[in-house]
């Protein structure tokens, strides 16, 4: 008895319905390839599947083709929500370009008779004043800090012995 | 190789910008600058030659291993043209939807 249905692929979706979305990639070696998108959600793939991606000649019944949709490579009619996520995602994951810096670093001398391992600056014996900052140079720096849009949340002096330039911190404070 | 012709110190790949842009040539023969030094002459019809030289501190590299590669990312910057030209519009709308509320985006009420 002939079926009434017909075949699988009769019913599945026309090419190119789907929409790339946006994404970069770079090849780990000669055959595999890794994709990342705006988020930072990503893939390794046969550079042959990449092809396939990017000329819409994907399957849609495919599991990469559902990998990818779920990971926002791609959109089709049936979920058009895809720039909605990655827009929310991106801006949690890039807040902090938006929020300008908030941290600002104050290396008022060079002098110090101590050796922290975290400390970048390169340390000064106590008699090498020429590296201290002076009043009018704090007063410029305190300038530039609160011309950043955003609030100053902390101001840290470094590299300083406390003892030696006690006034300029003060300052500061 | 296919489609190379030698010419003393030089190989030359001729390329279709029919089929590949400038700009992918460019962006492959930029990526190759440590490698071999590029030249990009163009010839009639859209054509485009591309001259690998070896010469110097690049003698070392195997000009087909070099040439065969080139191909490959050429292939890979066609890719990502299509990428761009495809998703442009809707990257630079999830940024800006994304920064909307910073101040990153001018305020044109005021």
């Amino acid at each position: 008895m002939a079926s009434v249905f017909k075949n699988e692929e009769f019913y599945l979706p026309t090419e190119h319905a789907y929409s790339l979305l946006p994404f970069r990639f770079i090849n780990l070696d000669t055959k595999r390839y890794v994709v990342v998108n705006e988020v930072g959600e990503w893939r390794v793939l046969p550079r042959a599947d990449l092809e396939l991606v990017v000329r819409k000649r994907l399957p849609q019944n495919s599991p990469l083709y559902n990998a990818l949709k779920a990971s926002h490579f791609l959109e089709d009619k049936d979920s058009d929500v895809a720039p909605d996520l990655l827009t929310l995602k991106l801006r949690s994951k890039r807040e902090r370009i938006a929020q300008f810096t908030s941290l600002h670093m104050f290396v008022v001398t060079l002098r110090c008779n101590h050796s922290c391992q975290y400390c970048q600056v390169s340390r000064q014996s106590e008699d090498r004043s020429a590296y201290d900052m002076t009043t009018s140079m704090a007063d410029r720096a305190l300038d530039f800090t609160f011309r950043s849009p955003s609030p100053p949340s902390k101001l840290n002096s470094k590299a300083e012995n406390p003892f030696l330039i006690s006034t300029l911190s003060n300052t500061l404070s | 190789m296919n489609g190379v012709v030698r010419e003393r110190d030089n190989f030359v790949l001729s390329v279709d910008t029919r089929l590949y842009s400038l700009e992918a040539l460019k962006k492959t023969a930029y990526k190759f600058a440590a490698v071999t030094s590029i030249i990009l002459q163009p010839k009639t019809d859209g054509v485009v030659s591309v001259l690998f030289n070896f010469a110097g501190a690049h003698g070392k590299n195997d000009p087909e291993r070099v040439i065969s590669d080139f191909c490959n990312e050429l292939l890979d910057q066609d890719l990502r043209e299509i990428i761009k030209r495809e998703t442009t519009p809707v990257r630079n709308l999830i940024l800006a939807h994304a920064f909307s509320r910073s101040s990153l985006v001018e305020n044109n009420e005021t």
